[in-house]
């Protein structure tokens, strides 16, 4: 089940020139509207993607590049080029996609349909995470709730096997050993 | 000085509560800090058990050696689990000849082993992967009272055992036997145990 998180609008004006390099050449020019969708839930450790529509004069724009970089609470950015994860928000599975032209501070989104681009963000902390989308000029924050990820039932399963085998197999030992040594 | 001829500690230290109120009580602490871990907030930072666990027990466990020396082994919540053990299903094989042999290396090998994991992959951060420690030593710990004879985990496995020994030798409080009595005894009930107390 997905929703749709929130919607921001920013406006792009006078600044062309300087996105016209971030943007690796693209000519998407004015207003991006910037649309995310979130997962409804989003879990510590789990690849999530997340989508990002954008749109410039009411059409889908493609050919933008589009960035995340992710905010917790007490850090205001990541610096993506590193690969090792700062402050808890790892931005991706491999090297991050920031070494793309135009995402600086985060990872790139791969487009994906008509002015949609998807991004695969693992988050390796829980707790409220904010997700800042950029396109050029245009931004967008969204504020995550990054939930706990459940043990695994595979570790609490072989644990408990573990204990019953170690106890039932002692106490039949036992059963065993105890009219010997009344032989005896 | 003696602190046994305090008379307070001494009715405290022979009380039939002493020491499974304090076991009690690690013991409670102990279920507190698994489950907290392994179902709580995975946020070191906002999870109970990882506080009392990395915050509260781990620093003050080398400073309880030096003030009340192994006073930890003795209100440990995984000997007061491992004597439950024992006394439903323990077989009491002797302790095996390696284990006597080679103890100091085992307890080394595994106090560097735990170390290095903690620091590899951020234990003290990560509250699934504490729990899942917590788990994994209270698996062997049952092992070895299930098949083995009295403390053999706490004697000849434990890490923080081992830490506990060697630390606690700089302690102020020390354990003493008084030599006169000793010479006569003949029954070792310190060691052996009764049918009342354990050895």
């Amino acid at each position: 089940m997905k929703r749709i998180s929130a919607i921001s609008v920013a406006l792009l004006a006078g600044i062309m020139a300087r996105d016209g390099a971030a943007l690796g050449g693209t000519c998407a020019t004015g207003a991006y509207q910037l649309t995310a969708q979130l997962p409804a839930t989003i879990a510590k450790g789990k690849a999530t993607t997340l989508i990002l529509h954008i749109v410039a004069n009411g059409k889908p724009a493609d050919r933008v590049t589009a960035c995340l970089t992710t905010a917790a609470l007490f850090m205001s950015v990541e610096d993506a080029m590193d690969t090792t994860p700062a402050g808890g928000s790892d931005l991706g599975t491999g090297p991050e996609a920031a070494a793309e032209q135009g995402c600086r501070m985060g990872n790139a989104g791969v487009p994906s349909g008509p002015g949609t681009y998807a991004f695969i963000w693992e988050p390796d902390t829980a707790g409220r995470v904010n997700l800042t989308f950029t396109a050029g000029a245009s931004m967008l924050t969204v504020p995550v709730d990054v939930a706990s990820a459940p043990p695994s039932p595979a570790i609490l399963i072989l644990f408990v096997l573990a204990v019953a085998a170690v106890l039932s197999t002692a106490a039949r030992m036992r059963r065993r050993r105890r009219p010997e040594g009344a032989v005896s | 000085m003696n602190l046994l001829s305090i008379s307070w500690i001494r009715a405290a230290l022979r009380s039939r509560y002493y020491p499974a109120i304090f076991q009690w009580l690690t013991a409670a602490a102990f279920v507190v800090v698994v489950l907290s871990a392994l179902f709580g907030s995975n946020n070191s930072g906002q999870n109970l058990g990882m506080a009392l666990a990395w915050t509260v027990w781990w620093p003050l466990l080398p400073l309880s050696f030096l003030l009340v020396g192994r006073f930890w082994c003795a209100i440990c919540p995984f000997a007061w689990l491992m004597d439950r053990a024992q006394n439903a299903v323990g077989v009491r094989l002797t302790v095996p000849r390696f284990l006597r042999r080679h103890e100091l290396w085992i307890i080394a090998t595994l106090l560097v082993l735990v170390t290095y994991v903690d620091e590899a992959w951020r234990l003290h951060g990560d509250a699934r992967l504490t729990g899942y420690l917590l788990l994994a030593v209270l698996a062997v710990a049952i092992f070895f009272a299930a098949y083995f004879e009295r403390r053999t985990f706490c004697r000849y496995v434990c890490f923080i055992g081992g830490f506990a020994a060697n630390y606690s030798r700089a302690g102020i409080v020390q354990l003493r036997t008084d030599p006169d009595r000793c010479r006569d005894c003949r029954t070792q009930d310190c060691y052996e145990g009764t049918k009342s107390t354990q050895g």
